[in-house]
């Protein structure tokens, strides 16, 4: 389980506006396909490499158990930096990396989604570049546009996902977000649609981050607001520090994280190890009482000693961010259904499935003091199912 | 955690190391796994034990 079942490493040449050639590294992690074809995300960043995607694909295998979905394990992506890149050198750097994993992939093989640096408009080249190599219009991959076989909510999900999970945990203490402080680190897709359904269920979010900075608004960030960031951050391709200037109740705290600000509930959306010991000290100390990952192991090993600790709820991003990918999962129904669901059939299923994690969590992680140990409860439920259908199959 | 257990996990963590040395964050991935299913495998002798330790 901890052994790839194929590492898939490749060469992307692709030329700039400038009539430049660069080559990147593409890679394709397979790690597991026990229970169903490897999904997972296609990331692009600098930071990009084998352990990365080694990492968040083992990740993966775990939390698309978690979701009952039949969803085996994989990751991909490329050190290619989207940042600053113009639309066609994106479209031209998608078309290449295609060429290549297009080979690999496949509706009941491998389907890819997006992650970071990987939204709207890199499926939609990406998947072009698959159909036309290949000649099928197929699932292949998630997070498609809803115009050409994508799911609704797909692009929420993440973010609802993870305050669907906060709001169960919450529900064993008899607490709501109703009223509560909540503190978000991000802006991307996670960040933003996890402020939304915050907001939606009565809460008041305070901070935003990327990676100049955070910005904290003492009067939380309104429905107004959050259009602005999304506009932001989606459109104009912005940064956070923007929304200072923009509205006067907030402040920019240049090379800060959120961690420092006092509040009730944190949801780390940003990126792997952005919450330190030291941070979870700070926000204990603050009586913070929930902690659920948006992002994929946001948490250092000592922040989550600090937590456990302190017996605050604290859910690891393999149970509470599995709404993406368990809403990937609808979306591949859909497409081998050829049906598009509503809205509300989609959102309710989402729910429906963040519940049962919740419920294998702490099937798999009460102690015998009565505290849930998410971490253990995620790791264990996950496990078993892939473990028992590894056993099932054989030695291969 | 008892010794005996730490042992297991340490000891399964340092093959995990040797084949993958140069890559941290997968590291800390499976250490985390590892502290958790390696006691309940034990605990529950489980048979899968040999798919999650030996299974390279």
């Amino acid at each position: 389980m901890v052994e790839p079942e194929r590492l898939i490493s490749f060469r992307v040449s692709w030329v700039d506006d400038n009539g430049e050639i660069h080559v990147n590294r593409g890679y394709r992690i397979q790690m597991n396909s026990a229970i169903g074809p490897y999904k997972g995300g296609l990331r692009f960043h600098p930071s990009v490499n084998a352990s990365i995607l080694k990492f968040l694909a083992f990740e993966q295998v775990f939390k698309n158990s978690l979701t009952t979905l039949p969803m085996g394990g994989g990751k991909g992506g490329s050190d290619f930096d989207p940042k600053g890149k113009s639309d066609d050198e994106v479209m031209r750097f998608c078309h290449a990396f295609m060429s290549e994993l297009c080979r690999h992939i496949g509706p009941n093989t491998d389907v890819p989604a997006g992650d970071i640096g990987v939204g709207s408009r890199e499926i939609g080249f990406l998947f072009g570049m698959y159909k036309k190599m290949r000649n099928e219009f197929t699932g292949v991959l998630t997070g498609k546009g809803l115009s050409w076989g994508g799911s609704k909510i797909r692009p929420e999900a993440t973010g609802y996902g993870t305050v669907y999970f906060a709001q169960s945990m919450l529900k064993t203490k008899g607490e709501d977000f109703e009223g509560k402080t909540v503190v978000i680190s991000g802006s991307g897709n996670v960040a933003q649609f996890a402020a939304e359904k915050v907001l939606h269920l009565g809460g008041k979010v305070v901070t935003l981050s990327d990676s100049g900075g955070y910005i904290y608004d003492e009067e939380g960030i309104d429905k107004k607001k959050l259009a602005y960031v999304m506009d932001l951050k989606n459109n104009k391709r912005g940064r956070i520090s923007e929304y200072a200037k923009k509205y006067k109740s907030a402040k920019f705290v240049s090379g800060g994280i959120p961690w420092e600000v006092k509040c009730d509930i944190a949801l780390p959306c940003a990126t792997q190890n952005e919450l330190d010991g030291k941070s979870a000290k700070t926000l204990i100390k603050n009586k913070c009482m929930c902690v659920a990952e948006g992002a994929n192991m946001p948490s250092t090993p000592e922040a989550i000693h600090e937590f456990q600790k302190a017996q605050i709820l604290f859910a690891p991003g393999k149970a509470s961010n599995a709404g993406g990918v368990a809403t990937s999962g609808l979306e591949m129904s859909q497409n081998s259904l050829r049906i598009s669901w509503t809205r509300e059939e989609v959102d309710e299923r989402l729910k429906d499935i963040m519940e049962d994690i919740h419920d294998s969590c702490i099937e798999y992680g009460k102690e015998k003091d009565g505290y849930c140990n998410y971490v253990k409860g995620a790791n264990i439920a996950g496990f078993v199912k892939v473990a028992d259908a590894m056993l099932a199959q054989g030695v291969i | 955690m008892d010794a005996k257990m730490q042992a297991k996990i340490d000891g399964f963590m340092e093959e995990v190391k040797i084949r993958n040395g140069h890559e941290p964050e997968f590291i800390q991935a499976v250490q985390e796994v590892a502290e958790t299913i390696i006691p309940y495998i034990a605990r529950k002798k489980y048979i899968a034990v040999k798919t999650f330790c030996c299974a390279w």
